[in-house]
């Protein structure tokens, strides 16, 4: 012993050794209340916890009593949950409880809000994971007992809200430990079909243990994997399961659910019947409008001095045409002229012509006899005249001209 | 119609909207009430069903383990 130090110190050493203990940090006591002294000013709970043999003083802050559903008083037998270290004035050690639990129920509750603690440290009671709900799910899983009271009040609900959907039931037990595994099935089985498109997990009224098996942390993580999203219907309205803060909507009964994910086929009808009437309304003004436009135009001055502009423009069209007919009329006239002259003339030309004049023609085998050709006696020739056609036989020639002579 | 029931009311709601602000042309009018006339249909019939289907799986079965 070769240092003294004071009484303080000590206790501020002892207060250390006990906070640096992992085990002291968080620790779960239970025994048996006695001393109880609720704090009429401060609030804070002070209050011995004993068993046939011990005792070890404890604290509990108005912070955390005020979460506590029940008053605490001495004989109650309860859990303790909190970290335990030493109070330096008194140097004593004690327990500073951040819950307590009434026991019986109390284990399975601390088991409770630890798995609550733990999920809700994953994140996986976050707002932000919620996924939406479909507003018009036409086809919905739900997971119950295929015999329950649940069941019957989803159809129900669902046969007056919006008939023309399809429930695909995975029936499940929803009651004691053996159950689990057939819930985690039909939760899985009901995200895996491709036409569901939201997960209602029901079970009908009972007690507290009844529904226990909701608080399962294996069923818990299949809902939160849930590719869809599910709605539980498993609590009672003022009790939460772990399976409450994991589905995406909590509806605190079975018909509760089936209310929140359907909507009343009714209000759509009288939405669809408002949207007909809106759209056809508006259609009908608008051609309405147009057609008296129309009939405004019909009847405006403007319109009615477009059609004068418009004779007026006929009438000069009528006599450009007149002009440009006699123009042409006049033209065909000269031009009939010049061919009647052409034409006399062309005639001037024809041997045919001459015979006019009274000359004739000669033709012997049915050829105009040439300047050149030598007619034979006896030849038979064909003469013609302005008038007739003469057969000839020729009696007698005479040379009148020698051939090649002028 | 490829549509959902869910976009086809959207697009009833947008029609609406669209024929109500008065800045259509009247060809687009007629071309919309066409369309709205369509959806109309196709929503009123998806509704028009009666009677609930209900169908129960067997869920019993253990996948993949």
């Amino acid at each position: 012993m070769d240092k003294v130090i004071s009484v303080t110190s000590l206790n501020y050493y002892v207060k250390s050794l006990l906070e640096e203990d992992f085990n002291l940090a968080d620790i779960a006591v239970e025994g048996e209340i006695s001393n109880f002294v609720n704090h009429y000013k401060s609030g804070h709970y002070y209050l011995a916890l004993k068993d046939e043999k011990s005792l070890i003083k404890t604290v509990m802050f108005s912070a955390y009593n005020k979460k506590l559903n029940f008053v605490p008083e001495n004989g109650m037998k309860v859990i303790v949950r909190g970290r335990v270290s030493l109070y330096e004035r008194d140097g004593t050690y004690q327990l500073y409880a951040t819950d307590m639990f009434q026991s019986g129920i109390g284990l399975q509750h601390l088991a409770f809000e630890k798995l609550k603690e733990k999920l809700f440290k994953e994140g996986l009671f976050d707002e932000s994971r919620k996924k939406a709900l479909p507003p018009y799910p036409f086809s919905v899983g739900v997971a119950t007992s295929a015999t329950g009271a649940a069941l019957q009040d989803i159809i129900s609900v669902t046969q007056r809200r919006f008939p023309c959907a399809k429930l695909v039931v995975a029936p499940c037990g929803v009651q004691g430990e053996n159950s689990k595994q057939s819930i985690i099935n039909a939760i899985k089985k009901l995200d895996g079909i491709d036409e569901v498109e939201v997960i209602i997990i029901a079970r009908g009224g009972g007690s507290k243990e009844d529904m226990w098996v909701f608080n399962d942390e294996d069923i818990a993580r299949t809902a939160a994997a849930c590719r869809k999203p599910t709605v539980s219907a498993v609590g009672h309205e003022i009790d939460w399961t772990i399976l409450d803060y994991i589905c995406d909507k909590r509806a605190a009964t079975p018909t509760a659910a089936a209310e929140i994910v359907f909507p009343d086929v009714r209000t759509l009808l009288f939405q669809i019947m408002k949207y007909e009437e809106s759209i056809s309304r508006n259609v009908k003004d608008k051609t309405e409008r147009y057609t008296e436009t129309l009939e405004y135009i019909r009847n405006s001055k403007g319109f009615n001095n477009v059609k004068i502009l418009c004779s007026k423009s006929s009438d000069n069209l009528e006599n450009y045409y007149k002009f440009l007919n006699q123009t042409i009329i006049q033209k065909i006239d000269k031009e009939k002229q010049n061919l009647v002259y052409l034409a006399d003339k062309i005639d001037n030309n024809n041997p045919l012509a001459s015979l006019k004049k009274g000359y004739a023609l000669v033709f012997k085998d049915d050829k105009p006899v040439k300047a050149d050709d030598k007619i034979k006696k006896n030849d038979r020739i064909l003469v013609r005249t302005h008038l007739q056609e003469l057969s000839c036989v020729v009696e007698s020639t005479k040379t009148v001209r020698k051939k090649g002579t002028e | 119609m490829n549509l959902s029931f869910e976009q086809a009311m959207e697009r009833l709601q947008e029609i609406s909207d669209i024929l109500s602000e008065n800045q259509v042309s009247i060809d687009q009018s007629l071309e919309l009430y066409a369309e709205g006339t369509k959806l109309i249909k196709f929503c009123s019939d998806k509704l028009k069903a009666v009677t609930l289907k209900i169908e129960e799986i067997d869920s019993e079965i253990n996948e993949g383990v």
